[in-house]
Protein backbone atom coordinates (compact mmCIF):
# COMPACT_ATOMS: atom_id res chain seq x y z
CA UNK A 1 0.00 0.00 0.00
CA UNK A 2 2.99 2.25 0.60
CA UNK A 3 3.70 2.21 -3.15
CA UNK A 4 0.07 2.98 -4.05
CA UNK A 5 -0.20 6.00 -1.76
CA UNK A 6 3.24 7.20 -2.87
CA UNK A 7 2.00 7.35 -6.47
CA UNK A 8 -1.25 9.04 -5.45
CA UNK A 9 0.78 11.60 -3.49
CA UNK A 10 2.90 12.46 -6.55
CA UNK A 11 -0.20 12.51 -8.76
CA UNK A 12 -1.83 15.13 -6.49
CA UNK A 13 1.49 17.00 -6.34
CA UNK A 14 1.71 17.30 -10.14
CA UNK A 15 -1.99 18.15 -10.33
CA UNK A 16 -1.38 21.06 -7.93
CA UNK A 17 2.01 22.29 -9.12
CA UNK A 18 2.33 22.18 -12.89
CA UNK A 19 5.81 22.69 -14.26
CA UNK A 20 6.00 24.70 -17.44
CA UNK A 21 8.92 25.06 -19.81
CA UNK A 22 7.86 28.10 -21.79
CA UNK A 23 4.48 27.21 -23.27
CA UNK A 24 5.15 23.48 -22.85
CA UNK A 25 3.56 21.78 -19.82
CA UNK A 26 5.94 19.11 -18.50
CA UNK A 27 3.18 17.16 -16.76
CA UNK A 28 -0.33 18.02 -17.97
CA UNK A 29 -3.34 17.20 -15.78
CA UNK A 30 -4.13 13.94 -17.56
CA UNK A 31 -0.64 12.61 -16.72
CA UNK A 32 -1.18 13.54 -13.06
CA UNK A 33 -4.54 11.70 -13.10
CA UNK A 34 -2.84 8.70 -14.74
CA UNK A 35 -0.31 8.59 -11.88
CA UNK A 36 -3.21 8.74 -9.37
CA UNK A 37 -4.96 5.97 -11.34
CA UNK A 38 -1.86 3.80 -11.24
CA UNK A 39 -1.63 4.37 -7.46
CA UNK A 40 -5.27 3.31 -7.01
CA UNK A 41 -4.61 0.22 -9.17
CA UNK A 42 -1.71 -0.71 -6.88
CA UNK A 43 -4.00 -0.34 -3.85
CA UNK A 44 -6.61 -2.52 -5.62
CA UNK A 45 -4.02 -5.26 -6.13
CA UNK A 46 -3.47 -5.42 -2.39
CA UNK A 47 -7.00 -4.78 -1.18
CA UNK A 48 -10.18 -5.48 -3.05
CA UNK A 49 -12.85 -2.84 -2.43
CA UNK A 50 -15.82 -1.55 -4.40
CA UNK A 51 -14.91 1.97 -3.15
CA UNK A 52 -11.47 1.64 -4.74
CA UNK A 53 -13.20 0.43 -7.93
CA UNK A 54 -15.22 3.65 -7.95
CA UNK A 55 -12.13 5.78 -7.23
CA UNK A 56 -10.40 3.98 -10.11
CA UNK A 57 -13.33 4.69 -12.45
CA UNK A 58 -13.38 8.35 -11.34
CA UNK A 59 -9.65 8.65 -12.10
CA UNK A 60 -10.23 7.20 -15.59
CA UNK A 61 -13.05 9.71 -16.22
CA UNK A 62 -10.81 12.53 -14.90
CA UNK A 63 -8.01 11.41 -17.27
CA UNK A 64 -10.37 11.32 -20.28
CA UNK A 65 -11.80 14.76 -19.43
CA UNK A 66 -8.29 16.19 -19.09
CA UNK A 67 -7.32 14.79 -22.50
CA UNK A 68 -10.57 16.14 -23.99
CA UNK A 69 -9.71 19.56 -22.53
CA UNK A 70 -6.42 19.59 -24.44
CA UNK A 71 -8.29 18.72 -27.66
CA UNK A 72 -11.08 21.22 -26.87
CA UNK A 73 -8.85 24.25 -26.53
CA UNK A 74 -7.83 23.82 -30.16
CA UNK A 75 -11.42 24.52 -31.20
CA UNK A 76 -13.05 26.45 -28.34
CA UNK A 77 -11.69 29.29 -26.24
CA UNK A 78 -12.24 27.92 -22.73
CA UNK A 79 -10.74 30.99 -21.13
CA UNK A 80 -13.41 33.57 -21.95
CA UNK A 81 -16.03 32.91 -19.25
CA UNK A 82 -18.46 31.49 -21.80
CA UNK A 83 -21.21 29.15 -20.56
CA UNK A 84 -19.17 26.23 -21.89
CA UNK A 85 -16.07 27.41 -20.00
CA UNK A 86 -18.04 27.70 -16.72
CA UNK A 87 -19.66 24.30 -17.29
CA UNK A 88 -16.35 22.67 -18.18
CA UNK A 89 -14.64 24.06 -15.08
CA UNK A 90 -17.49 22.74 -12.91
CA UNK A 91 -17.23 19.27 -14.48
CA UNK A 92 -13.50 19.16 -13.68
CA UNK A 93 -14.16 20.35 -10.10
CA UNK A 94 -16.90 17.73 -9.61
CA UNK A 95 -14.91 14.81 -11.00
CA UNK A 96 -11.97 15.70 -8.76
CA UNK A 97 -14.35 15.97 -5.78
CA UNK A 98 -15.79 12.51 -6.50
CA UNK A 99 -12.33 10.99 -7.07
CA UNK A 100 -10.87 12.32 -3.81
CA UNK A 101 -14.04 11.37 -1.91
CA UNK A 102 -13.90 7.71 -3.01
CA UNK A 103 -10.15 7.59 -2.44
CA UNK A 104 -10.44 8.83 1.15
CA UNK A 105 -13.53 6.76 1.92
CA UNK A 106 -11.79 3.66 0.51
CA UNK A 107 -8.74 4.43 2.69
CA UNK A 108 -10.98 4.63 5.77
CA UNK A 109 -12.53 1.33 4.69
CA UNK A 110 -9.09 -0.28 4.37
CA UNK A 111 -8.11 0.92 7.86
CA UNK A 112 -11.32 -0.51 9.29
CA UNK A 113 -10.71 -3.78 7.48
CA UNK A 114 -7.33 -4.05 9.21
CA UNK A 115 -8.99 -3.21 12.54
CA UNK A 116 -7.54 0.30 12.91
CA UNK A 117 -10.89 1.68 14.04
CA UNK A 118 -9.56 4.82 15.72
CA UNK A 119 -7.43 5.70 12.72
CA UNK A 120 -10.40 5.02 10.44
CA UNK A 121 -12.51 7.45 12.46
CA UNK A 122 -9.78 10.05 12.33
CA UNK A 123 -9.47 9.80 8.53
CA UNK A 124 -13.24 9.76 8.13
CA UNK A 125 -13.33 13.09 9.98
CA UNK A 126 -10.52 14.47 7.79
CA UNK A 127 -12.39 13.31 4.68
CA UNK A 128 -15.52 15.18 5.77
CA UNK A 129 -13.58 18.37 6.50
CA UNK A 130 -11.73 18.11 3.18
CA UNK A 131 -14.84 17.44 1.07
CA UNK A 132 -16.84 20.22 2.77
CA UNK A 133 -14.00 22.76 2.46
CA UNK A 134 -13.38 21.76 -1.17
CA UNK A 135 -17.09 22.19 -1.99
CA UNK A 136 -17.20 25.59 -0.32
CA UNK A 137 -14.13 26.79 -2.23
CA UNK A 138 -15.46 25.26 -5.47
CA UNK A 139 -18.67 27.28 -5.07
CA UNK A 140 -16.69 30.48 -4.44
CA UNK A 141 -14.48 29.77 -7.48
CA UNK A 142 -17.46 29.07 -9.77
CA UNK A 143 -19.23 32.29 -8.73
CA UNK A 144 -16.10 34.45 -8.88
CA UNK A 145 -15.03 33.01 -12.25
CA UNK A 146 -18.49 33.48 -13.77
CA UNK A 147 -18.73 37.10 -12.64
CA UNK A 148 -15.02 38.05 -12.85
CA UNK A 149 -14.49 38.74 -9.16
CA UNK A 150 -10.74 38.57 -9.68
CA UNK A 151 -9.61 39.23 -6.09
CA UNK A 152 -12.00 36.67 -4.60
CA UNK A 153 -11.02 34.20 -7.34
CA UNK A 154 -7.33 34.65 -6.52
CA UNK A 155 -7.90 34.23 -2.78
CA UNK A 156 -10.07 31.13 -3.32
CA UNK A 157 -7.44 29.64 -5.66
CA UNK A 158 -4.73 30.18 -3.03
CA UNK A 159 -6.99 28.56 -0.42
CA UNK A 160 -7.55 25.65 -2.83
CA UNK A 161 -3.78 25.15 -3.16
CA UNK A 162 -3.46 25.13 0.65
CA UNK A 163 -6.28 22.57 0.81
CA UNK A 164 -4.50 20.41 -1.79
CA UNK A 165 -1.29 20.60 0.28
CA UNK A 166 -3.29 19.37 3.27
CA UNK A 167 -4.63 16.54 1.07
CA UNK A 168 -1.05 15.64 0.15
CA UNK A 169 -0.22 15.58 3.87
CA UNK A 170 -3.20 13.23 4.47
CA UNK A 171 -2.11 10.92 1.65
CA UNK A 172 1.47 11.05 2.90
CA UNK A 173 0.35 10.00 6.38
CA UNK A 174 -1.76 7.22 4.82
CA UNK A 175 1.40 6.09 3.00
CA UNK A 176 3.17 5.72 6.35
CA UNK A 177 0.19 3.97 7.97
CA UNK A 178 -0.11 1.74 4.89
CA UNK A 179 3.46 0.55 5.36
CA UNK A 180 2.44 -1.10 8.64
CA UNK A 181 -0.90 -2.72 7.70
CA UNK B 1 -23.05 4.40 4.58
CA UNK B 2 -23.56 7.81 6.20
CA UNK B 3 -20.69 9.54 4.40
CA UNK B 4 -22.35 9.00 1.01
CA UNK B 5 -24.85 11.72 2.03
CA UNK B 6 -22.08 14.30 2.30
CA UNK B 7 -20.91 13.74 -1.29
CA UNK B 8 -24.47 13.89 -2.62
CA UNK B 9 -25.02 17.12 -0.71
CA UNK B 10 -21.75 18.58 -2.03
CA UNK B 11 -22.47 17.61 -5.66
CA UNK B 12 -26.02 18.98 -5.46
CA UNK B 13 -24.73 22.27 -3.93
CA UNK B 14 -22.17 22.73 -6.71
CA UNK B 15 -24.69 21.90 -9.44
CA UNK B 16 -27.32 24.27 -7.96
CA UNK B 17 -24.76 27.10 -7.76
CA UNK B 18 -23.71 26.37 -11.36
CA UNK B 19 -27.33 26.57 -12.54
CA UNK B 20 -27.93 29.81 -10.61
CA UNK B 21 -24.75 31.35 -12.08
CA UNK B 22 -25.69 30.30 -15.62
CA UNK B 23 -29.27 31.56 -15.09
CA UNK B 24 -28.14 34.99 -13.88
CA UNK B 25 -25.56 35.17 -16.71
CA UNK B 26 -28.27 34.37 -19.25
CA UNK B 27 -30.53 37.06 -17.77
CA UNK B 28 -27.73 39.65 -17.94
CA UNK B 29 -26.75 38.75 -21.50
CA UNK B 30 -26.94 41.55 -24.06
CA UNK B 31 -28.60 40.81 -27.40
CA UNK B 32 -26.27 43.20 -29.18
CA UNK B 33 -23.32 45.35 -28.09
CA UNK B 34 -24.33 48.64 -26.45
CA UNK B 35 -22.45 51.73 -27.63
CA UNK B 36 -21.93 54.57 -25.19
CA UNK B 37 -22.91 57.98 -26.48
CA UNK B 38 -20.29 60.50 -27.49
CA UNK B 39 -20.49 64.26 -27.23
CA UNK B 40 -17.20 65.13 -28.79
CA UNK B 41 -15.42 67.53 -31.07
CA UNK B 42 -12.28 66.51 -32.92
CA UNK B 43 -10.21 68.89 -34.99
CA UNK B 44 -7.69 68.57 -37.73
CA UNK B 45 -5.69 71.17 -39.61
CA UNK B 46 -5.53 72.12 -43.24
CA UNK B 47 -2.13 73.24 -44.38
CA UNK B 48 -1.03 74.60 -47.72
CA UNK B 49 2.56 74.05 -48.70
CA UNK B 50 4.54 76.70 -50.58
CA UNK B 51 4.52 74.48 -53.69
CA UNK B 52 0.70 74.70 -53.81
CA UNK B 53 -0.01 71.23 -52.46
CA UNK B 54 -2.23 70.88 -49.43
CA UNK B 55 -2.40 68.44 -46.58
CA UNK B 56 -4.99 67.45 -43.97
CA UNK B 57 -3.97 65.23 -41.11
CA UNK B 58 -6.11 62.11 -40.50
CA UNK B 59 -8.43 62.24 -37.49
CA UNK B 60 -8.04 59.46 -34.97
CA UNK B 61 -10.44 58.97 -32.12
CA UNK B 62 -12.05 56.14 -30.23
CA UNK B 63 -15.51 55.28 -29.03
CA UNK B 64 -16.45 52.70 -26.40
CA UNK B 65 -18.97 49.91 -26.33
CA UNK B 66 -19.86 47.09 -24.04
CA UNK B 67 -20.62 43.54 -25.03
CA UNK B 68 -20.88 40.12 -23.43
CA UNK B 69 -17.60 38.91 -21.99
CA UNK B 70 -17.60 35.83 -24.23
CA UNK B 71 -18.28 37.83 -27.41
CA UNK B 72 -15.37 36.99 -29.71
CA UNK B 73 -16.49 39.26 -32.56
CA UNK B 74 -14.36 42.19 -33.55
CA UNK B 75 -15.30 45.22 -35.61
CA UNK B 76 -14.13 44.98 -39.19
CA UNK B 77 -15.60 48.12 -40.79
CA UNK B 78 -17.48 51.26 -39.84
CA UNK B 79 -19.65 53.39 -42.07
CA UNK B 80 -21.31 56.72 -41.32
CA UNK B 81 -24.61 56.83 -43.28
CA UNK B 82 -25.13 60.58 -42.78
CA UNK B 83 -21.60 61.47 -43.86
CA UNK B 84 -21.02 59.33 -46.92
CA UNK B 85 -18.31 61.68 -48.18
CA UNK B 86 -15.78 60.62 -45.56
CA UNK B 87 -13.70 57.48 -45.64
CA UNK B 88 -13.32 55.86 -42.23
CA UNK B 89 -11.74 52.74 -40.85
CA UNK B 90 -12.80 51.11 -37.57
CA UNK B 91 -10.96 48.48 -35.60
CA UNK B 92 -10.70 47.05 -32.08
CA UNK B 93 -6.94 46.95 -32.53
CA UNK B 94 -5.02 50.05 -31.59
CA UNK B 95 -2.59 50.64 -34.40
CA UNK B 96 -0.82 53.46 -32.65
CA UNK B 97 2.87 53.08 -32.04
CA UNK B 98 4.45 53.86 -28.72
CA UNK B 99 8.11 53.95 -27.88
CA UNK B 100 7.80 51.06 -25.47
CA UNK B 101 5.48 48.72 -27.26
CA UNK B 102 3.81 47.97 -30.52
CA UNK B 103 1.06 45.49 -29.91
CA UNK B 104 -1.72 45.33 -32.43
CA UNK B 105 -2.74 41.71 -31.79
CA UNK B 106 -4.64 42.32 -28.54
CA UNK B 107 -7.99 44.00 -28.68
CA UNK B 108 -8.44 46.76 -26.15
CA UNK B 109 -10.95 45.29 -23.67
CA UNK B 110 -11.60 45.40 -19.94
CA UNK B 111 -13.80 42.89 -18.14
CA UNK B 112 -16.44 43.82 -15.57
CA UNK B 113 -18.47 40.81 -14.43
CA UNK B 114 -20.23 39.35 -17.47
CA UNK B 115 -19.41 42.39 -19.61
CA UNK B 116 -16.44 43.53 -21.62
CA UNK B 117 -15.88 47.23 -22.27
CA UNK B 118 -14.06 47.62 -25.58
CA UNK B 119 -12.49 50.47 -27.48
CA UNK B 120 -13.24 50.98 -31.14
CA UNK B 121 -10.52 53.01 -32.83
CA UNK B 122 -11.67 55.11 -35.74
CA UNK B 123 -9.45 56.66 -38.35
CA UNK B 124 -11.02 59.22 -40.70
CA UNK B 125 -9.22 60.43 -43.82
CA UNK B 126 -9.89 63.63 -45.73
CA UNK B 127 -8.61 64.97 -49.00
CA UNK B 128 -9.96 68.51 -48.91
CA UNK B 129 -10.93 71.30 -46.54
CA UNK B 130 -14.39 70.64 -45.12
CA UNK B 131 -17.11 72.36 -43.11
CA UNK B 132 -18.03 70.80 -39.77
CA UNK B 133 -19.15 67.20 -40.17
CA UNK B 134 -21.62 65.89 -37.60
CA UNK B 135 -21.73 62.15 -36.97
CA UNK B 136 -24.81 60.87 -35.14
CA UNK B 137 -25.21 57.34 -36.45
CA UNK B 138 -22.85 54.60 -37.55
CA UNK B 139 -23.24 51.22 -39.14
CA UNK B 140 -20.85 48.74 -37.59
CA UNK B 141 -19.82 45.57 -39.42
CA UNK B 142 -18.39 42.71 -37.36
CA UNK B 143 -15.95 40.08 -38.54
CA UNK B 144 -18.60 37.33 -38.39
CA UNK B 145 -20.82 39.19 -40.86
CA UNK B 146 -23.15 40.78 -38.26
CA UNK B 147 -24.19 44.39 -38.82
CA UNK B 148 -25.46 46.88 -36.26
CA UNK B 149 -26.81 50.40 -36.60
CA UNK B 150 -25.79 52.46 -33.56
CA UNK B 151 -26.57 55.88 -32.17
CA UNK B 152 -23.28 57.68 -31.57
CA UNK B 153 -24.56 60.74 -29.77
CA UNK B 154 -23.02 63.72 -31.56
CA UNK B 155 -19.47 63.78 -32.85
CA UNK B 156 -18.34 66.95 -34.59
CA UNK B 157 -15.34 66.76 -36.92
CA UNK B 158 -13.80 70.13 -37.64
CA UNK B 159 -11.07 71.34 -39.92
CA UNK B 160 -9.12 74.55 -39.29
CA UNK B 161 -6.93 76.43 -41.65
CA UNK B 162 -3.66 77.16 -39.88
CA UNK B 163 -3.73 80.77 -38.73
CA UNK B 164 -1.70 83.18 -36.68
CA UNK B 165 -2.78 83.37 -33.07
CA UNK B 166 -2.10 86.03 -30.47
CA UNK B 167 -3.30 83.93 -27.56
CA UNK B 168 -0.57 81.32 -27.26
CA UNK B 169 -0.97 78.22 -25.14
CA UNK B 170 1.59 78.05 -22.33
CA UNK B 171 0.63 75.22 -20.04
CA UNK B 172 -2.25 72.98 -19.11
CA UNK B 173 -3.09 70.36 -16.55
CA UNK B 174 -5.84 68.27 -15.07
CA UNK B 175 -6.70 66.39 -11.94
CA UNK B 176 -8.80 63.34 -11.25
CA UNK B 177 -11.12 65.47 -9.11
CA UNK B 178 -12.57 66.78 -12.39
CA UNK B 179 -10.72 70.09 -12.51
CA UNK B 180 -8.40 71.28 -15.26
CA UNK B 181 -6.72 74.46 -16.35
CA UNK B 182 -5.08 76.06 -19.40
CA UNK B 183 -2.84 79.11 -19.34
CA UNK B 184 -2.08 81.32 -22.30
CA UNK B 185 0.27 84.21 -23.03
CA UNK B 186 -1.06 87.25 -24.88
CA UNK B 187 1.29 88.43 -27.63
CA UNK B 188 -0.76 91.37 -28.93
CA UNK B 189 -3.49 93.60 -27.51
CA UNK B 190 -6.77 91.76 -28.12
CA UNK B 191 -10.41 91.82 -27.05
CA UNK B 192 -12.42 88.68 -26.27
CA UNK B 193 -15.66 88.45 -28.24
CA UNK B 194 -17.44 85.31 -27.11
CA UNK B 195 -17.24 81.56 -26.73
CA UNK B 196 -19.03 79.31 -29.18
CA UNK B 197 -19.70 75.60 -29.09
CA UNK B 198 -22.24 73.22 -30.63
CA UNK B 199 -22.51 71.73 -27.12
CA UNK B 200 -23.19 74.92 -25.16
CA UNK B 201 -26.20 73.29 -23.43
CA UNK B 202 -23.92 70.49 -22.20
CA UNK B 203 -21.21 72.86 -21.03
CA UNK B 204 -23.76 74.70 -18.89
CA UNK B 205 -25.12 71.42 -17.52
CA UNK B 206 -21.87 69.60 -16.78
CA UNK B 207 -19.00 72.07 -16.49
CA UNK B 208 -18.08 75.36 -14.91
CA UNK B 209 -15.65 77.38 -17.00
CA UNK B 210 -14.04 80.57 -15.73
CA UNK B 211 -11.70 82.81 -17.70
CA UNK B 212 -9.46 84.90 -15.46
CA UNK B 213 -11.97 84.14 -12.68
CA UNK B 214 -14.94 85.41 -14.75
CA UNK B 215 -17.74 83.10 -15.89
CA UNK B 216 -17.19 82.24 -19.57
CA UNK B 217 -20.59 83.71 -20.54
CA UNK B 218 -19.56 87.17 -19.29
CA UNK B 219 -16.23 87.59 -21.08
CA UNK B 220 -17.44 89.64 -24.03
CA UNK B 221 -15.44 92.87 -24.30
CA UNK B 222 -12.63 91.78 -21.97
CA UNK B 223 -9.45 93.57 -23.04
CA UNK B 224 -6.17 91.66 -22.81
CA UNK B 225 -2.90 93.57 -23.02
CA UNK B 226 0.20 92.26 -24.76
CA UNK B 227 2.40 90.38 -22.25
CA UNK B 228 -0.48 89.59 -19.90
CA UNK B 229 -1.71 86.06 -19.28
CA UNK B 230 -5.01 84.27 -19.50
CA UNK B 231 -6.01 81.43 -17.22
CA UNK B 232 -8.99 79.22 -17.99
CA UNK B 233 -10.24 76.92 -15.25
CA UNK B 234 -12.61 74.05 -15.88
CA UNK B 235 -14.46 72.22 -13.13
CA UNK B 236 -16.94 69.37 -13.35
CA UNK B 237 -20.31 69.95 -11.70
CA UNK B 238 -20.65 66.19 -11.00
CA UNK B 239 -23.99 66.41 -12.74
CA UNK B 240 -23.77 63.12 -14.65
CA UNK B 241 -26.70 60.88 -13.88
CA UNK B 242 -26.88 57.08 -14.30
CA UNK B 243 -27.69 57.24 -18.01
CA UNK B 244 -24.85 59.73 -18.72
CA UNK B 245 -22.04 58.31 -16.61
CA UNK B 246 -20.44 56.18 -19.35
CA UNK B 247 -20.78 58.72 -22.17
CA UNK B 248 -17.67 60.35 -23.54
CA UNK B 249 -17.55 64.14 -23.33
CA UNK B 250 -14.70 65.83 -25.15
CA UNK B 251 -15.65 69.38 -25.95
CA UNK B 252 -13.65 72.04 -27.72
CA UNK B 253 -15.41 75.36 -27.13
CA UNK B 254 -13.82 78.13 -29.19
CA UNK B 255 -12.72 81.46 -27.74
CA UNK B 256 -13.38 84.06 -30.40
CA UNK B 257 -11.38 87.29 -30.14
CA UNK B 258 -10.30 90.21 -32.26
CA UNK B 259 -7.32 92.53 -32.42
CA UNK B 260 -7.67 96.29 -32.26
CA UNK B 261 -8.02 96.41 -36.07
CA UNK B 262 -11.08 94.16 -35.93
CA UNK B 263 -9.39 91.05 -37.35
CA UNK B 264 -11.07 87.97 -35.92
CA UNK B 265 -9.30 84.90 -34.53
CA UNK B 266 -10.24 81.87 -32.49
CA UNK B 267 -8.57 79.22 -30.34
CA UNK B 268 -10.02 76.09 -28.77
CA UNK B 269 -10.24 75.52 -25.02
CA UNK B 270 -8.79 72.10 -24.28
CA UNK B 271 -9.44 69.82 -21.30
CA UNK B 272 -13.20 70.33 -21.27
CA UNK B 273 -14.30 66.76 -21.00
CA UNK B 274 -14.97 63.56 -19.17
CA UNK B 275 -13.85 60.21 -20.51
CA UNK B 276 -14.64 57.11 -18.42
CA UNK B 277 -11.64 54.82 -18.72
CA UNK B 278 -10.49 53.43 -15.45
CA UNK B 279 -11.81 50.74 -13.14
CA UNK B 280 -13.01 53.51 -10.81
CA UNK B 281 -15.41 54.60 -13.56
CA UNK B 282 -16.71 51.17 -14.58
CA UNK B 283 -18.24 48.55 -12.30
CA UNK B 284 -20.32 45.46 -13.00
CA UNK B 285 -23.26 46.80 -10.97
CA UNK B 286 -22.86 50.24 -12.56
CA UNK B 287 -23.14 48.71 -16.03
CA UNK B 288 -26.25 46.73 -15.02
CA UNK B 289 -27.86 49.96 -13.71
CA UNK B 290 -26.88 51.73 -16.95
CA UNK B 291 -28.47 49.00 -19.10
CA UNK B 292 -31.61 49.08 -16.96
CA UNK B 293 -31.86 52.86 -17.38
CA UNK B 294 -31.47 52.41 -21.14
CA UNK B 295 -33.82 49.40 -21.32
CA UNK B 296 -31.07 47.24 -22.79
CA UNK B 297 -31.69 44.30 -20.43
Amino acid sequence: MYQGYRRIFWGIFFLTFTINLGSLKILPSFAAYLIIHSGIKTLQNEHSSHLLDRASKASVVATIISILEIVFVWFVDLDNQSYLAVLWMTIIILIELILIYFLLVASTDILQHYDHKELAQEYDKKMRIYISSYTLLAIVIIISYTFSFITIMTLASIAMIILRIWLMAIVNSLKKVGAFV
Amino acid sequence: MKSIKIIYLCIISVVVILLICLGISKYLELDMPVYFENFCEYETFYEENPDGTSYIQDLNFSIQYVTNVSDSRTVSTIHFPYAPEIYAQGSNYNQSFSFFSYDNNQISARTYGRYSVRDLYINVMFDQLFDDIILTKAIIYYNNGDMQEVELGKIVLRCHESQVNYIVSESSGGSNDGTAFNTYRITKDVELVDITSPFKYLIDEIFEITINNVDYKDISGTQLKEGSSLRIEIASKNALNESMIYNIYRLLPMINYQDMDGNKYSIPIYNVGYIPIYDADFTFSGLINYFNSKGAL
